[in-house]
């Protein structure tokens, strides 16, 4: 032991004689602390810690992340979600981050509570807002890096706010955004100056900022100046060195607990980004934007601000006399209640915003989905060429563009936005499944606006204009009516069994379980399709029975090939031939579904696959019969079909309602 | 690291002294360690992703790809190059691309053809053919049309070239398409 001491100090000693390290060290061991080690000194070295965490960091996430808006979020994704640890090394990067604005605020409200920033450390006070301000700048430009809806929208906010300033500003935001949009030399530039020019900055102001603090050393409180003077190693040293390994563990622990850092789901996507917020330390400005309308923004965005920045600057001015350091206490104070009343209400008001929390959760299942797509692999046509053949993401587009016009998913139009219409034709959700053909063929149900209630005849009235709605009184409408609300006990029965071999015929995935161990009562339903009192036949072909041309054909009722080709064509006669050519002698005017296989209305036949796919996965939510009853009175409305109780629901109701509907 | 040096030997130490300087001793082995451990800790989780192509091996290739059909290998021996066109993962990215060359030769109908990896079995350059034998461009191994190294004792290459396992379905012929270890005598498949 003692010989590896006497080779490491005879190895110390050959390079201090031509480097000086050793004094270089001695000196920051032995400095002297006046008035002893205290606990209270230890914030400069978390920062520093904080920094150089960072550093550690954020040098390895740059070794898989790719800056360029193609592959920004695949390749911070692909860290979170694919890399071993990274979910984990990004989480320290974020937090420390976050670790570090705390921190700051500490050091900086110590400094001036206990006034050094006051002769003859003036200087060192603006070396530290000049590293404040640097640190802000680092989360800034941070935060748009991963690419996500988030970042990216609070960004463009931020340089809008820069192209504000007189003059210079349009100058200085095209210059920060690398062109006139958002694109790949946005991220080239912010990356540029995250991972490269401000952390550069950051050690050489870091580096005057210890130069500087070491000329002046600590500022003693007065109760500790006649206590003895002790050398900064170990005690001082060893209290910084404790802190720094309680504020590591606390990020880490953070860390683990939110399993990392968010990931929102990916920019320029037109994904709503209405709940877009910038990092919780911007909230305050983000907040103070909305009281200054107009042309007043610049007041919010950069006045006030710059003012307060300015007053921070003359700090150690005014602190000369007593009572200036007073309010310069009382200012920072002033500045941190309305900072923090600031992001309270702006926090209290998302919290208490509906739309705003809808949004979040919509983001969150966004962001879960891309996630979940990615994981497949993108294509090099990236996540657009990606998102475009995911029914979970095209299927809701596409419907709410092209059907939700006149069709809805349980009342909303796909996306989750309820038309202010009301719906003109069936609501979609679970088209195909045993709870939609159950209530289509219940005549307590069948007349609801979910189906034939829908149907409506407009007629409008000659003189005033007005026009009048009227349920369209169709064959089926008047069959489920009719003829099944008067069936016998034994006969309804069959209904079900009916319902159960229709809605095998689409194959739906999620009842493929059920439909296995139901193949006896499917069986009997499909003799009964044709042969029973219900005679579905007479009227539509189903398989080899039944002819086309009156109504859809149920043969593959529902399947994809069904649909697809019904969205295509729907006047053909395998669907409702019948129909538009009657619509002419129902009087009043019918709303007949175009074709979307050709014509004006030609949707690709990747969009109508992926609809139909998407279709496919909807579930129909339960609809309280109060709630279908209500509709029935009242003109139904795009919201009447609303909420209710999930699928399961259903089950309990399955074998009432027919007899209730006599 | 930094040692607190000892203190100047003292001619005649109290007992209270030594205690303190031994607590201070105890103090700077502590707060060495701690200054050892917090100088390592943040490169811990940027290790760990970093290490990632070690630690999470993703499976190399493997499953047979189809190359060509029987007729576009002339039945005369001659060596025909094909290019493999399979599903490559890189990252994020999945695309389905070149992945790599082999070349297809058969001596008669009968027969399966026999498939050669064009990467040269010494730096991974694509070998070429000419009439009547493979030349790699880097390093000039040459190797028969059989794939064997014509000169086993002053060939760069440390081993023959690699054949790749074949499968004839119907007149199409699929490829177990595979990358070898360069540089090393024995065949081994990169993981």
């Amino acid at each position: 032991m003692n010989v590896l001491f006497r080779g490491a100090s005879a190895v110390a000693g050959w390079l201090d004689d031509r480097t000086g390290c050793k004094t270089f060290f001695a000196d920051i061991c032995y400095q002297r602390i006046p008035g002893g080690p205290r606990w209270r000194y230890i914030w400069g070295s978390l920062l520093a810690f904080a920094f150089f965490v960072q550093l550690a960091t954020g040098i390895f996430l740059w070794m898989s992340y790719s800056p360029s808006s193609a592959t920004a979020w695949a390749s911070v994704n692909y860290i979170s979600h694919e890399m071993t640890g990274g979910w984990f090394l990004r989480g320290v990067h974020h937090y420390m981050a976050q670790a570090m604005i705390v921190l700051l605020v500490l050091h900086m409200t110590q400094v001036v509570l206990t006034g050094a920033y006051r002769a003859p450390r003036e200087v060192n006070f603006w070396l530290g807002l000049v590293l404040l301000q640097l640190v802000l700048i680092l989360g800034l430009t941070g935060y748009l890096l991963p690419w996500d809806v988030r970042g990216y929208r609070a960004t463009q906010i931020a340089t809008t706010l820069a192209s504000l300033v007189p003059v210079a500003g349009p100058y200085i935001q095209r210059i920060a955004v690398g062109g006139p949009e958002f694109g790949h030399h946005t991220l080239t530039r912010f990356f540029a100056l995250h991972a490269g020019i401000l952390p550069g900055l950051f050690i050489f102001f870091l580096i005057l900022h210890i130069v500087v603090f070491r000329r002046h050393g600590y500022t003693v409180p007065e109760s500790a100046k006649n206590q003895p003077a002790v050398n900064f190693w170990p005690d001082q040293a060893l209290r910084n060195l404790v802190g720094c390994l309680i504020l590591m563990l606390v990020v880490v622990g953070v860390t683990w607990h939110f399993h990392g850092a968010e990931l929102g789901p990916p920019a320029q996507l037109g994904i709503d980004d209405a709940s877009a917020r910038p990092e919780w330390y911007f909230l305050f400005l983000f907040q103070t934007l909305k009281y200054f309308p107009g042309e007043k923004e610049i007041i919010g965005a950069h006045i006030i601000p710059g003012a307060v920045a300015f007053v921070l600057i003359l700090f150690p001015f005014i602190g000369r006399w007593k009572l200036g350091h007073y309010f310069n206490i009382g200012f920072l104070f002033a500045v941190f209640a309305a900072v923090l009343t600031l992001s309270t209400i702006a926090i209290t008001e998302d919290l208490n915003n509906p739309q705003h929390q809808l949004a979040l959760k919509k983001i969150e299942q966004h962001s879960k989905l891309f996630t979940e797509m990615a994981r497949e692999g993108i294509p090099h046509g990236g996540l657009a060429e990606l998102a475009a053949k995911e029914p979970r993401w095209q299927g809701p587009k596409v419907f709410a563009q092209h059907c939700a016009n006149c069709h809805r998913i349980n009342g909303h139009d796909g996306t989750g936005h309820r038309p202010s219409e009301p719906a003109t034709a069936f609501d979609l959700a679970g088209f195909g499944s045993r709870e939609w053909i159950e209530d289509l063929l219940n005549p307590k149900h069948v007349e609801s606006p979910l189906y034939f209630g829908s149907w409506q005849i407009k007629t409008k009235d000659e003189t005033t204009g007005a026009a009048t709605f009227e349920t369209e009184q169709g064959e089926m409408l008047d069959y489920v009516k009719s003829t099944i609300g008067d069936l016998g006990p034994n006969d309804r029965q069959d209904v079900y069994a009916v319902a159960k071999a229709l809605s095998a015929e689409a194959q739906l995935p999620y009842q493929a379980k059920a439909e296995a161990k139901d193949k006896a009562e499917i069986e009997r339903g499909r003799q009964a399709i044709a042969g029973s009192a219900l005679d579905c036949t007479s009227c539509h072909k189903f398989h080899d029975q039944g002819e086309l041309g009156s109504a859809p054909d149920l043969t593959g009722y529902g399947s994809t090939e069904w649909l697809v080709e019904i969205i295509r064509d729907p006047a053909h006669e395998r669907f409702y031939q019948a129909r538009y050519e009657g619509a002419a002698d129902a009087g009043g005017e019918i709303s007949l579904m175009p074709a979307f296989g050709h014509g004006d209305l030609k949707l690709s036949d990747q969009d109508i696959q992926v609809l139909v796919a998407w279709l496919r996965t909807t579930r129909k939510e339960f609809i309280p019969e109060a709630h279908v009853a209500k509709d029935l009175a009242a003109q139904p409305t795009g919201d009447a079909a609303a909420t209710g109780q999930p699928v399961a629901a259903v089950e309990e109701d399955e074998l009432k309602p027919v007899a209730e509907g006599k | 690291m930094m040692h607190a040096p000892h203190p100047a030997p003292h001619p005649d130490p109290q007992p209270g002294e030594d205690r303190r300087s031994f607590l201070a001793k105890m103090a700077g082995v502590t707060a060495g360690s701690l200054l050892l451990v917090l100088a390592s800790l943040p490169f811990v989780p940027g290790l760990i992703t970093f290490l990632d192509p070690i630690i999470r091996k993703r499976g190399g290739r493997s499953g047979l790809v189809k190359v060509a059909t029987l007729a576009q290998i002339p039945a005369d021996g001659v060596p025909r190059k094909f290019p493999i066109i399979a599903e490559k993962i890189d990252a994020w990215t999945k695309s389905v691309t070149e992945v790599g060359v082999v070349y297809l030769r058969r001596e008669n109908e009968k027969d399966p053809p026999t498939a050669f990896q064009a990467a040269c079995p010494h730096a991974g350059c694509f070998v070429s053919y000419a009439l009547p034998k493979f030349r790699c461009p880097c390093h000039n191994s040459y190797f028969t049309v059989e794939g064997a190294r014509e000169n086993p004792e002053s060939c760069p290459s440390p081993r023959d070239l690699d054949t790749l396992v074949v499968e004839v379905r119907g007149d199409e012929v699929w490829v177990d398409y595979k990358n070898f270890v360069a540089g090393i005598a024995e065949k081994v498949a990169v993981q």
